[in-house]
């Protein structure tokens, strides 16, 4: 584990992952000490400014302050990466390892359950049912919770089945451990490294989808200061003022960008054989 | 091969009738009675009992849920998608009006995306870890981390607001499809180009291409004739990859250039609680992207035979 993190130090774009992702980390937990002003606080004398010293990155329609509304919307990005990816996670992971452990129908039936949901272009369902539930936040966490599941199952089941038949569980079956036991105790802390990996990438892929479902107005509603929502509350200002247009999506981009290279930099580490072909390579 | 042809058929059958399931369940997600809020934003007012039972008969929902789900299978079966709540058309009849300009912004981006992934996957694999390889990854991390309605914006800004050359919103000419599918085209260019990269670094490790090289071939028939013929195989499968991607994202760059496609329609319906249209819009998105991924199964098996066993 020691030598893990040693190594993902020392891999530059990695580093740079960690360091932009507590950057934005840092913003969400101190919001509102860092921002300079309220996000909702409107002024009504300095609808659409342009980035100048009063407002170092202007104002929007209701003279509301960019930098502020971008430094709390980290609080909802981040948290909404956090809540959906841990949802899917253990929904993914339990389910997954059950099936792979106890195989038969129960495999059966959720390995099929799974197909469904894969067989929808993301984007799409999640879309569908945030749609069905009534545009907000939290039925688009719902929802890309709901469509997010079956990767982390796959995998997860998939690393059951090699793990079932080696020594140390059939050690600790012989012991006289229950069933949840061995699941829990014994197979899932082996198989955590690639749910680690695919967790993290997901982050930057969470984001992406929740910030895309507020902006078609389906996730986070006016005024809450989220990125995707900004952005779609600039549409109509696109030529008075692209300012507003520009920030949202950089904050976007850059936080996506953290976690896709902290992924690839913790895959490169934990995955041993993206490492043999690294160092055949 | 025939035997295979014929198992993934039924694969794909039995896919696509769960998805008819989960597309059916998709009314249990709405809170309260589906049937009340179907009226209550159709109108805007609050429904009499009268209007509740009769849509309530009319969609069924006075039988229990099973057999609801079987006339609406049987229907859905005989190409009868129900009828629009707001304007009251067959669904049918709008999901062929709106598919044509989705399958063409799909290809055109599909199109723009292998002219981009190809050179620079293929470029980055054959000088690894020189600034080439360097700047073309960063350009694809860069592609694969940009939110497509930022893209748009951003390119609507550029082309059609500054520089006035090319249309904001519409369809019609070809102008009007450039920036649409430049847009969806990006992200599946970043995307493909870091999947052939990585295959074609693992094809360049092959024995074979080592024989290639000691038998005093040129570097460049090495490469563009045996290892880009064997790295191709993947390639099938990053094209099915795409379909998804771009139908996944149809709904986003439609919206934004008011694209009159199924993901424009499926966010109006949404928008306009006229859940009849977004079940069958999922379900249609659902079918097509099975379809697509049959095909590239079987492409696969005919192209490596190895699988078909």
């Amino acid at each position: 584990m020691r030598r893990a993190l040693r190594r993902l130090f020392a891999d530059r774009l990695a580093r740079l992952g960690m360091l932009v992702i507590l950057a934005f980390l840092v913003c969400a937990a101190f919001a509102p000490y860092i921002a300079p002003r309220d996000p909702l606080d409107q002024d009504l004398r300095a609808t659409l400014a342009p980035p100048g010293p009063a407002h170092r990155l202007g104002t929007d329609l209701l003279g509301r302050d960019v930098l502020s509304r971008l430094i709390h919307g980290a609080r909802i990005s981040l948290l909404t990466g956090i809540m959906v990816v841990g949802t899917a996670v253990t929904i993914g992971s339990t389910l997954g390892s059950m099936a792979g452990y106890f195989g038969g129908r129960l495999d059966d039936l959720l390995s099929r359950a799974t197909d469904v949901v894969l067989a929808f272009p993301g984007t799409i369902l999640a879309m569908a049912i945030a749609g069905m539930l009534g545009p907000g936040l939290f039925n688009a966490m719902m929802a890309l919770a709901v469509t997010g599941w079956p990767s982390y199952f796959r995998v997860m089941r998939g690393q059951v089945l090699a793990l079932k038949e080696r020594d140390f569980v059939e050690a600790a079956r012989a012991a006289g451990a229950s069933d949840f036991t061995i699941i829990f105790r014994h197979i899932i802390p082996n198989c955590l490294s690639p749910i680690v990996v695919m967790a993290t990438l997901g982050m930057g892929g969470i984001i992406l989808a929740a910030a895309g479902l507020s902006f078609l107005g389906l996730g986070a509603q006016p005024p809450t200061p989220e990125w995707g929502a900004m952005l779609n509350e600039a549409r109509p200002f696109l030529l008075r003022a692209p300012h507003l247009s520009i920030y949202p999506g950089v904050a976007i981009m850059l936080v996506v960008l953290g976690f896709n290279v902290l992924g690839d930099g913790l895959r490169d580490v934990l995955d041993p054989r993206s490492r043999e072909q690294r160092c055949a390579q | 091969m025939l035997k295979f042809m014929v198992r993934r058929l039924a694969v794909a059958i039995v896919t696509v009738w769960l998805a008819t399931l989960l597309v059916f369940l998709l009314l249990a997600f709405v809170p309260g009675d589906p049937v009340v809020a179907m009226l209550i934003d159709v109108s805007g007012a609050a429904p009499t009992q009268e209007e509740i039972d009769a849509l309530r008969a009319q969609l069924g929902f006075d039988r229990p849920t099973y057999i609801r789900y079987f006339m609406w299978l049987s229907r859905v079966l005989r190409g009868d998608l129900g009828e629009s709540l707001i304007t009251g058309l067959p669904v049918s009849r709008m999901i062929a009006a709106a598919l044509p300009a989705t399958m063409e912004l799909a290809f055109s981006s599909m199109f723009i995306a292998i002219i981009i992934a190809f050179p620079l996957g293929i470029l980055s694999a054959t000088r690894r870890n020189s600034p080439v390889d360097f700047a073309s990854r960063i350009v694809s991390l860069i592609g694969l981390c940009m939110p497509g309605f930022w893209l748009a914006l951003l390119l609507m800004l550029v082309f059609a607001v500054n520089l006035g050359w090319l249309p904001v919103f519409g369809r019609g000419e070809l102008r009007h499809l450039i920036l649409p599918a430049i847009t969806l085209g990006t992200g599946m260019a970043a995307l493909s180009a870091r999947l052939i990269r990585s295959s074609m670094l693992e094809v360049l490790q092959e024995d074979f291409i080592r024989t290639a090289r000691a038998k005093g071939l040129s570097e460049n028939v090495v490469v563009w004739v045996h290892a880009l013929k064997c790295a191709m195989i993947p390639v099938v499968t990053i094209l099915g990859l795409q379909m998804g991607f771009a139908l996944g994202g149809s709904a986003i760059v439609e919206t934004v250039f008011a694209w009159p496609g199924m993901g424009r329609m499926m966010v109006n319906a949404i928008f306009a609680r006229d859940f009849v249209v977004v079940q069958a819009a999922t379900l249609m998105f659902a079918a097509i992207i099975t379809a697509a991924n049959t095909l590239v199964d079987i492409s696969y098996a005919y192209l490596d035979p190895r699988i078909r066993c």
